[in-house]
């Protein structure tokens, strides 16, 4: 089975290759852009005809986007130990550029407590969450820059690790600031404009785009000692008594279908491992088959597939997995009463 | 000198003349003299301080950035020209210019379908992928053509021209 989590993680990255897509920057650097020019005429009734022509190659140009990834504040417990805030670098200029990754845990922001120990990692496998290494690296200054294609794979998932002050309490934030600067010499923080002769792709010029070149982002830790808690609340509607009422409330009477809603909640600080929720179909009634939703969206009743639902021996299952609190879920099956 | 070789050289003369006048005629490699040329525009602050838009040569051209194609021609025949017709692509990852083509003494038309047809831009129209159509913009178009109006007499001189912008 798949976990929720994964699913929602394919869904954001196809999103940020959309956008990317959406932000489209322009012609590659160093395209050569041809004009052709044709003049037809006649002379004394015989035709002739002249042509023209000129090129020009693309300048680069060298811009930098990054943005915060995280829903809202990220909510840690007091002395948590590398805690993550996920951001996005994109290169939104027209050609390949290194950047360079700086981390300051004590930006000019206001916050009630500064981060600890913090690093900067890389999303190596591509995945959009922190596994650790060796597959999201740690990031090493002039070893391990990000290299990014404006016309190719042109965005970088970079996480932020820190920890969080024991003496941190709840409502307390903390925010940690990454700045990326490209690495094309000269063009960090230059004024927009800036020509950096010879510079640019295969040695053709570079100019700083508007950004200078350089971006700054800022991710927010908020502290919850309240320890990470699961709460479920469910509730049933008739929502057909098979006699001709179709909008709940019908009448319980036999035939008639229910649908349960499991309102899950998971509340505090912290991360819930493995959730799985199950619920057996009440005595005197019958699964109606392929009725499992999470979140508006069917589930299937088969074990062996890859999503989060299943329907055995009379249970409804499904796998949350591993989830970041805080967050809340919303499951539905339908039974019919015998 | 014999008649009959009179009329031998009388006959040889109007072969040569008229192998030569339908040379002359046939002779039209080089009688249009093209110039193409891509140039930007930059503001620049003359010596008072005040803006001067100049034109520069396209070195340094980045996406958005607006380029102006100027195509001079130069008549170098020794009769008069017709049916002079300017053809113009619009370059690959580029957008044609709104209402940025000019032409003395040309009537422009424009293509939407890679120079099949050609139209006064308020007549283009584009057919939609559900069939419906609708009046074409700056960004459909696919060729300009210039049509010299009247005759271009020897040493006539012109120039045609449109911008687009960068993608």
């Amino acid at each position: 089975m798949m976990k929720v989590k994964n699913l929602q993680i394919i869904f954001v990255l196809l999103l940020s290759v959309l956008c990317s897509a959406v932000n489209a920057v322009g012609t590659p650097a160093g395209t050569p852009i041809t004009n052709n020019v044709t003049v037809n005429f006649n002379v004394g009734g015989v035709p002739g005809v002249e042509f023209g022509s000129t090129v020009f190659q693309v300048q680069e140009v060298i811009n930098v986007n990054l943005v915060w990834q995280d829903a809202g504040n990220v909510i840690v417990a007091p002395g948590a130990t590398a805690q993550v805030l996920t951001f996005l670098l994109t290169n939104t200029g027209n050609g390949i550029e290194d950047f360079a990754l700086i981390l300051n845990n004590s930006p000019v922001v206001v916050d009630d407590f500064d981060p600890l120990n913090g690093n900067i990692y890389l999303d190596g496998n591509g995945n959009g969450t922190f596994d650790g290494p060796p597959a999201d690296p740690l990031y090493v200054p002039g070893t391990n820059d990000p290299s990014l294609d404006a016309n190719g794979i042109d965005s970088q998932v970079i996480f932020l690790l820190s920890d969080i002050p024991a003496t941190a309490t709840t409502g307390q934030t903390g925010v940690s600031e990454l700045t990326s600067n490209a690495l094309t010499a000269g063009a960090a923080g230059s004024p927009a404009g800036t020509n950096l002769n010879g510079l640019g792709d295969g040695g053709i010029d570079a100019v700083v785009g508007t950004t200078q070149a350089t971006a700054v982002a800022s991710g927010t830790y908020e502290v919850n000692s309240t320890p990470v808690d699961v709460g479920i609340v469910k509730s049933a509607q008739v929502i057909n008594d098979g006699n001709g009422c179709t909008v709940a409330p019908c009448d319980p009477i036999p035939g008639a279908t229910i649908r349960y809603s499991l309102q899950v909640t998971i509340s505090g600080a912290g991360t819930v491992d493995n959730l799985v929720i199950t619920d057996p179909i009440p005595v005197d009634t019958t699964y109606s088959s392929e009725t499992i939703t999470l979140d508006g969206v069917a589930l299937t009743d088969s074990g062996v597939d890859a999503d989060a639902g299943n329907f055995s021996a009379n249970t409804v299952t499904v796998n949350l997995g591993t989830i970041s609190s805080p967050v809340t879920y919303l499951i539905t099956f339908d039974v019919t009463i015998n | 000198m014999s008649k009959h070789f009179l009329t031998i050289t009388k006959a040889l003369c109007v072969f040569l003349l008229a192998s030569v006048f339908t040379m002359g005629n046939a002779n039209t490699s080089n009688a249009i003299e093209l110039t193409s040329i891509v140039e930007l525009e930059v503001v620049t602050l003359d010596e008072q301080g005040n803006e001067v838009v100049k034109r520069v040569p396209a070195e340094k051209v980045t996406p958005g950035s607006e380029v102006i194609y100027t195509t001079r021609f130069k008549y170098n025949g020794s009769e008069s020209a017709e049916n002079v017709v300017i053809s113009n692509p619009i370059p690959e990852h580029t957008v044609y210019k709104q209402g940025s083509a000019s032409g003395q003494d040309t009537e422009i038309l424009f293509s939407v379908d890679e120079g099949k047809t050609f139209q006064t831009s308020s007549q283009l129209q584009v057919t939609e992928s559900d069939g419906s159509k609708r009046v074409a913009v700056a960004k459909d178009y696919t060729d300009i053509r210039w049509t010299y109006r009247g005759q271009l007499q020897p040493g006539d001189e012109g120039s045609v021209e449109f911008r687009v912008v960068l993608q």
